[in-house]
């Protein structure tokens, strides 16, 4: 049996646990010596602008992310969240991430938003370009912290998976949203944040905005809390609105209503939106530009046609057919991916779906595949592709 | 109607299920006011079959499933598991019949002992009950891990080592291992990702080709429920609205609700425009639903006499019944 | 249909597959979760400091003894009187018949038996009644951390126990455990203690080196509140988890629910807490012993040894011998300290979360 002899990597244990402590200490004293470098990179203050402005490969982009590390520098190891991501988000289009739990999809927004948990979690390398609304443009990693403040929240708004606890439960619904106007537009008095509080709620929906500003969080359901965070995160006009897993914590029919509401919004305010979901459905639906992430890499990206049209990488394939819906046939059994996620620490230096993929090769175990091009708009990081995106023949395959 | 189905094919048949829930005003006071979590569902399940229980959170499908097993008591009405109504067993014949219906739980994370290698997880209460010899009980557990996809090298381990599939694994395995012939799968792949839901429901599905279990598969989910489920039950605050078998379900949707339900799934195809039924509002809270019927606020249909008079469940097709005024006035 | 795959099932898992048994038993690292507490524990310095303190204490107190005896041959109670040859010096004042103040001073040498000063034979010297320092130390060391011992232990077992019945029969038993604890909650602890000290101490019929056993009878009885409030809660946490429902529905007795699934999920805190009252209860045994209502004279206790310093007593001994004082001091505080390090790292290893 195949299982013999993997004592220390069996499938889908956790290996960190097996690290003696002798190990562990030599980890964290490494850490601790890059984590103290990065940090007081980022403590910088009163930074001279040109440092961190920077220029647009494409001017119709609110946001370009370049070959972006992020790393978690933990007891156990190294996880590299993010590793390598590249990505453009244009003006007013809603782009989708689509990954399993701990494909850093969400590491990738908090990026963006300079809000990786530290001081573990630091952005390694690479490059996020933002376009702001005066026409500068700002490289995103290396801004100082006192001056990102301004951008977030007012430029870049997020959305997060959890009404319930995004919210401060002591305060009430329009001392919150106040706050945001208050702390953003300068000339704003306290009553014309109330009015504009109040156009944010009725522009969400909510039927009896009034209501809803002089009340707590905890008086409302999770839908209508749900509304609250996107009037909020509309609040100041943004550019760009970042929704981790918006839909995921409501019912379907509250889901349709938000994703409803997210569309229309996109539309009224011409911003962008990247939404990130684990949901296949959401996405084919909102999304105009879907990338698909595993374990820290893009291994897919394209429009949504494209990826739902003609996927060309295994995994993609397989997590659309694994889906249960009218494409299965009566007593057909559901396609599966083998395995398990990987785990994050010590990943291969090769295709890390090389141990899941059904279509696995020799040369799979050889080094990670490059991203091959099909269209202009279409990657696919795979080796059973040729350079022009056409597919290799079978004893082509066989070779390798 | 409710009379004939007494019958052999049907090892779970559910009769005019109450839970309420009181609501104390005060610390020790007596209360009048409660919360209907379940409020009079019927339904009946065939041996060897899969029963879908779809519904939005608060509806009251996880009590159901709870109430069934008596972890918590019986409001009223009856529960006739293979003949015998669990709502009035004892203690005693209750824990002795126990191993026969089984449950597997939504979160693998909460649902294993941390204190307890996986081994006893699965073989606790196998000894318990002595459902085989004891020198058969080691070779007996580990063919249930090997069944439920599991190495034999888990035998000594601990859950925090495992991911949320493995764990799932092992919780449908505690649960086939007592050999039921009934389990309720109460959300079992909510908490775990995409490609290893599909594992695990093929897993199921696979036990349930050898074994004939007859499952109770509550979920809110509803492409799974398509996939797995030969009859399905749909709930809307602590009621049963429609039932019947899967296809005419899904194929001819009667109630508004479901139609809307139904509708707001999601499609993984970017061409197709569904004609979405978008239902306004909130699901009303349960300590004080709407009168008569309790859909009516968010129905785009309500007529006057929705509020006046509650629908009862109608059979308009064969196996295939609705409560809703819609119907009954044609 | 049913019967026949009954049957099959029956087949099935008769035929023992040899292979399968060998792999189960091969060699491999289980890690358990005791052995990833340990783990955690022993990566923080602090609770290593404090593992170290807590050895260093228990060897001196428990094994010291023994060598001292050994070697020299030293008991608790034994008095050395020790002759030296000391300086008196007497001062006075006096108002002279021509109405000046005059002083007196007259320097003269005399022998002291006690008090001896630190030597290569005592240590730390002698103290006012002759015994040698370091011998008593040890002495007191074993009696604080007897003490401390078997009233968390007791405290825990009695917190076990009722929290236990309280959280997992709730209603009225709750009801009734949890005001019982609200009410010795709401006792003050020390004044009570000093008026039953001085009560025992005018019984006649009780022995004076017993008292202490009724101290500790009655710290035991105010202590117990905090370890059934800590149960309770675990339990009413515990039993909301799916995995007592899955224990229910598996139809595991109600002792075993209780005694392999409840139980051992609230040790953790209960261990953390027990392990940061020890600390409480020297304390406390100290303070009594310093008041003269612990630990009766002639036995050692750290807190009576501190007692000799007392400023009311005159300043002689706070002034001019530390050595009489300064190291059962300096012995509590790290008998105390490191248990408090213990129980904080305790706590980090359970429960990792908690850090940071």
């Amino acid at each position: 049996m195949s299982f013999l002899n993997n004592d220390k990597n069996a499938e889908g244990v956790d290996s960190s646990v097996y690290l003696t402590l002798r190990e562990e200490r030599r980890i964290s004293r490494e850490n601790a010596k890059i984590i103290k470098k990065y940090e007081r990179e980022k403590n910088r203050k009163k930074v001279d602008e040109k440092e961190y402005l920077t220029e647009m490969r494409d001017p119709s982009n609110v946001v370009e992310i370049e070959n972006l590390h992020t790393y978690f520098y933990t007891d156990v190891g190294v996880v590299k969240s993010v590793n390598g991501v590249s990505f453009d988000i244009p003006q007013g289009k809603i782009v989708g991430v689509v990954g399993e739990s701990g494909c850093g999809k969400s590491v990738t927004s908090l990026s963006i938003m300079q809000l990786v948990p530290g001081p573990t979690g630091q952005i390694v390398e690479g490059s996020i370009r933002y376009k702001a609304s005066d026409g500068k443009c700002y490289e995103i990693t290396k801004m100082p912290r006192d001056r990102m403040l301004k951008i977030r929240g007012k430029d870049i708004a997020m959305i997060f998976q959890e009404p319930m606890t995004s919210l401060n439960p002591v305060f009430k619904i329009g001392y919150q949203m106040d706050e945001v106007v208050l702390l953003h537009e300068e000339e704003s008095t306290p009553e014309s944040a109330k009015k504009k509080s109040i156009e944010m709620l009725k522009q969400v929906g909510i039927a009896d905005p009034e209501k809803v500003y002089a009340s707590y969080p905890h008086e409302l359901s999770g839908g209508m809390r749900q509304r609250v965070m996107i009037a909020m995160a509309l609040i100041c006009n943004p550019r760009l609105i970042i929704a981790d897993e918006p839909t995921t914590a409501l019912d379907v029919t509250i889901q349709a209503q938000i994703l409803e509401l997210l569309r229309e919004i996109k539309e009224k305010i011409n911003g962008s939106i990247m939404l990130i979901t684990h949901d296949l459905g959401v996405i084919a639906e909102m999304a105009d530009i879907v990338v698909v992430m595993y374990a820290g890499r893009i291994i897919e990206q394209g429009t949504v046609k494209e990826i739902f049209h003609s996927p060309k990488h295994p995994y993609t394939i397989g997590l659309m057919k694994s889906r249960p819906g009218r494409h299965i046939k009566e007593g057909e059994k559901l396609y599966s991916i083998k395995g398990q996620v990987p785990n994050p620490i010590n990943m291969p230096d090769y295709c890390y779906f090389y141990n899941r993929c059904d279509k696995a090769m020799r040369v799979c175990s050889q080094g990670y595949p490059d991203l091959i091009k099909f269209s202009p708009t279409h990657y696919a990081a795979c080796y059973l592709y040729n350079e022009d995106g056409s597919e290799k023949s079978a004893e082509e395959k066989e070779r390798r | 109607m409710k009379d004939n189905i007494k019958n052999d094919d049907y090892i779970l048949i559910v009769k005019n299920l109450k839970k309420y829930y009181p609501i104390s005003k005060f610390a020790l006071g007596k209360s009048k006011a409660y919360v209907k979590a379940v409020d009079d569902v019927s339904f009946s399940i065939k041996r060897g079959t899969t029963m879908g229980l779809v519904g939005e959170s608060g509806c009251g499908k996880t009590t159901v499933g709870r109430t069934i097993l008596r972890l918590h008591e019986v409001t009223d009405g009856q529960v006739i598991f293979d003949g015998k109504d669990l709502s009035q067993v004892s203690p005693r014949e209750l824990r002795k019949m126990r191993p026969q219906m089984q449950m597997i739980f939504q979160d693998p994370y909460s649902s294993l002992s941390p204190r307890m290698p996986v081994g006893e997880i699965i073989g606790e209460a196998v000894k318990q009950h002595k459902i085989v010899p004891k020198e058969q009980y080691r070779s007996y557990i580990l063919k249930v891990m090997r069944d439920c996809g599991l190495q034999p090298q888990y035998y000594y381990r601990y859950p925090h080592e495992f991911s949320g599939g493995q764990r799932q694994r092992i919780s449908i395995a505690r649960a086939v291992a007592l050999n039921p012939k009934f389990i309720i799968c109460d959300e079992p792949l909510s908490a775990l990702d995409v490609s290893i839901q599909a594992q695990i429901i093929n897993l199921m599905k696979d036990l349930q080709e050898r074994y004939g279990y007859t499952y109770l598969f509550i979920s809110h989910d509803l492409s799974v429920v398509e996939y797995i489920s030969d009859s399905i039950g749909v709930m809307y605050l602590g009621s049963m609205i429609e039932i019947g078998d899967k296809k005419r379900i899904f194929s001819n949707p009667m109630h508004p609700y479901t139609k809307a339900l139904l509708s707001a799934v999601p499609v993984s195809d970017p061409d197709v425009k569904m004609n979405r039924i978008i239902l306004k509002g909130d699901i009303p809270s349960p300590v004080n639903p709407p009168s008569g019927c309790k859909f009516r606020t968010r129905c785009p249909y309500a007529m006057p006499i929705c509020a006046e008079k509650a629908p009862v469940l109608k059979e308009y097709e064969e196996d295939h019944r609705v409560a809703c005024h819609l119907y009954s006035q044609e | 249909m049913a019967m026949n795959n009954e049957n099959e099932k029956k087949l099935n898992y008769t035929d023992i597959d040899e292979h399968m048994e060998s792999e189960a038993e091969q060699h491999f690292k289980v890690i358990s979760p005791g052995r990833m507490v340990a783990k955690r524990f022993f990566k923080s310095k602090l609770s290593i400091a404090g593992l170290v303190m807590i050895i260093f204490v228990f060897l001196f107190s428990f094994v010291g003894p023994l060598i001292v005896d050994v070697t020299w041959g030293y008991k608790e109670t034994q008095v050395f009187k020790i002759e030296r040859v000391a300086d008196m010096i007497t001062t006075a004042e006096f108002a002279g018949p021509d109405g000046k103040t005059y002083s007196y001073y007259d320097k003269s040498q005399t022998v002291l038996l006690f008090k001896a000063p630190p030597s290569a034979s005592h240590w730390l010297g002698t103290d006012t009644s002759g015994f040698d320092i370091f011998t008593r130390l040890m002495y007191g060391g074993r009696i604080s951390l007897t003490i401390s011992f078997i009233v968390i232990f007791i405290e825990t077992f009695l917190g076990i126990i009722l929290g236990g019945l309280a959280g997992y029969y709730g209603k009225w038993v709750d009801q009734v455990i949890m005001r019982i604890v609200d009410i010795f909650n709401c006792l003050p602890g020390l004044p009570i203690l000093l008026i039953l000290s001085a009560t025992i101490s005018s019984i006649e019929s009780i022995k004076a080196e017993h008292r202490i056993y009724y101290l500790m009878a009655f710290m035991t009885l105010m202590g117990w509140t905090g370890a059934a409030r800590i149960v309770r809660g675990q339990i009413l946490m515990l039993r909301e988890q799916e995995y007592m429902m899955a224990a229910e529905t598996t139809g595991i007795s109600a002792f075993n629910r209780i005694f392999k699934h409840l139980i051992p999920n609230t040790m953790p805190q209960l261990i953390v807490s027990a392990t940061l009252g020890l600390g409480g209860v020297i304390l406390y045994e100290s303070t009594l012993s310093y008041l003269g209502l612990g630990v009766p004279f002639p036995r050692a206790a750290w807190g009576s040894m501190i007692a000799l310093a007392d400023p009311s007593k005159g300043q002689e001994i706070l002034a001019y011998y530390p050595n009489m004082w300064v190291p059962a001091g300096i012995l509590i505080v790290v008998t105390v300290l490191g248990f408090s390090f213990i129980g904080d790292g305790l706590r980090d290893a359970f429960d990792p979360r908690m850090k940071r």
